[in-house]
């Protein structure tokens, strides 16, 4: 999981360096040593059970692949986001420094991966949402999403780099589903870690899972991961390259030319009637860029109230 | 004798300024392409005055690249097979670029070994603190690095005990598997919190700052500035 420097070109890793660094100044911000002293200690504990959990690689049965656990979710459910993400960054750098593991130019691509992604994507939104629902599988769910998301993360920053030599679809495919299964592992043994702190000093996990918990709430997450999206959507989308996306450059290689109809008349059909910001355009705006911009900005609208109804649906079906 | 006045003396510029120099090396040499891979040749004996690694240590820390290199690099075999002559050698250009990440990515593992080992964790925070870090994650930084030696420690001491009780038999039995990491995070956790209480009864305070930071001298000036000129030097003269 952990890119070296070799992987990834100084744009991409400049480009991670910052949206790391932004995200540390926040927590940085909200984690409070002199109030929270007590918790120094636990952090430094977790950071080297962390540590020494991802230098245990384990074989995958069946795949010729071996994996490491990410250990984000297991800082964030017990250190709370902030502190977690600073634990998780503090841990990377001993490794990238001192242990040669991952790199300094990747290192904000890292972090993103291992900390930015687990503390505040998957923690808030998916294990916080799933805890009441789904009880302990929560934390096995979460810790797969997390790993998936991470190797999906990876994938696309060394393919931003134009390092991987693959096509992204199939380097991206295999990067995946290995990490999906080690996600299981490490959902397990995090679930196992908990449980067995929970038998064992349920007062402390308690309050330490209170503390955490109150520490970025779900709906805060949303609205700023939904600022993030709609930003970049909105705002980034405005300089995007005009050049043909990595499968239509590898179509266009292969093929010499990228087919004008759909293979199914039918589909076509329906997509030409259903497809109201055609190739991300605004229908009668003259201004490619901002409607662009604004295709952006309304699809991650669409987009979150479609995860919001997906959700609430779960829910109404079961509680019938 | 006059290297080893030279190696001391690079060894002793300020961390931060190492950290620089550091970053600056590793953005050469991630960026360099296979007609130009001499260059690293010259650039490796520039690092030597930063060194004070023995070539196992290296060779451990290389390994752990290695993996993601090679998945990454054995597909350009297959997908890059138009020929490409460099050195006056003709070779299928995947075998180039393969061979162009192999150095480079363990020469950027070899930069930061040789950069970083001659400097002490203090040295380290130190130079992040001078880099204006900020003290919140050097603290959690030095906190984290201490408490992998006492992990060690603690799984040294466990094994043992649960080795003279295990009747002759090797490594922990799958049973343990569960309890063993449960307990290590206990055992740790109980000794870095019984540390922590006697560090804020004697006044520790973690909000104060307690990791100094130390001036940059003229002389670290100076040797960083011959250092980039050698350094910048090597294409222009190759």
């Amino acid at each position: 999981m952990h890119i070296s420097d070799a992987l990834i070109s100084p744009a991409v890793g400049a480009a991670f360096w910052g949206v790391s660094l932004a995200a540390a100044a926040y927590a940085v911000k909200k984690v409070d040593l002199q109030t929270n002293s007590e918790k120094l200690p636990l952090a430094g504990v977790m950071g080297a059970f962390t540590f020494a959990a991802q230098m245990i690689n384990f074989t995958i049965p069946g795949t010729g692949a071996s994996g490491h656990l990410g250990g984000g979710l297991l800082l964030a459910i017990l250190l709370g986001p902030h502190l977690g993400y600073l634990t998780m960054m503090s841990l990377l750098l001993i490794q990238a420094l001192f242990f040669g593991d991952g790199g300094l130019i990747a290192y904000g691509a890292n972090v993103f991966n291992m900390g930015i992604l687990t503390c505040y994507v998957i923690y808030p939104l998916v294990y916080k949402v799933l805890k009441n629902r789904m009880g302990k599988l929560a934390i096995v769910f979460s810790a797969v999403a997390g790993l998936g998301l991470g190797a999906f993360a990876v994938a696309v920053e060394t393919s931003l780099s134009g390092v991987v030599a693959l096509p992204f679809t199939l380097f991206a495919g295999v990067m995946v589903p290995i990490h999906l299964v080690i996600g299981l592992v490490e959902g397990g043994i995090t679930l196992a870690v908990v449980n067995y702190l929970r038998r064992f000093i349920p007062e402390k996990l308690a309050q330490m899972e209170t503390d955490a918990e109150t520490a970025f709430a779900p709906r805060k997450a949303m609205v700023s991961i939904g600022g993030l999206a709609a930003a970049i959507a909105g705002g980034l989308a405005y300089y995007a390259s005009a050049n043909p996306d990595g499968l239509e450059w590898s179509v266009l290689k292969v093929a010499k030319t990228i087919p004008e109809k759909a293979i199914h008349p039918a589909g076509e059909a329906i997509q030409n009637v259903m497809s109201i910001f055609s190739d991300y355009q605004m229908a009668g705006m003259e201004n490619a860029r901002i409607s662009v911009g604004l295709a952006g900005l309304i699809g991650s609208v669409l987009t979150l109230l479609l995860v919001m109804l997906v959700v609430k649906s779960a829910e109404r079906l079961k509680q019938r | 004798m006059i290297f080893k006045g030279i190696l001391n003396r690079f060894r002793r510029v300020h961390p931060g300024i190492r950290l620089i120099l550091m970053v600056i090396w590793l953005i050469a040499v991630v960026q360099t392409k296979p007609e130009h891979l001499h260059y690293l040749i010259f650039w490796m004996f520039l690092q030597l005055p930063h060194m004070s690694v023995e070539p196992k240590k290296w060779g451990r820390q290389m390994l752990m690249a290695e993996p993601f290199l090679l998945f990454v690099g054995l597909s350009y075999l297959f997908v890059y097979r138009a020929p490409a002559t460099y050195y006056h050698l003709t070779l299928p250009e995947g075998i180039w670029a393969f061979i162009a990440l192999l150095v480079r990515g363990n020469l950027a593992v070899m930069g930061i070994t040789a950069f970083v080992n001659a400097i002490s964790m203090e040295g380290l925070a130190d130079g992040m603190r001078w880099l204006k870090v900020p003290e919140t994650f050097v603290l959690i930084m030095m906190q984290t690095y201490r408490y992998i030696g006492l992990m060690v420690q603690k799984v040294h001491q466990m094994t043992t005990a649960y080795r003279l009780r295990s009747g002759g038999k090797t490594g922990v039995h799958l049973d343990a598997w569960g309890s063993f990491p449960g307990q290590l995070l206990l055992l740790s956790l109980k000794q870095a919190e019984a540390t922590h209480e006697a560090m804020m009864l004697r006044g520790y305070n973690p909000a104060a700052s307690y990791v100094g930071i130390s001036k940059v001298q003229i002389s670290d000036l100076t040797d960083a500035i011959v250092w980039l000129l050698l350094f910048a030097a090597v294409p222009f003269v190759l």
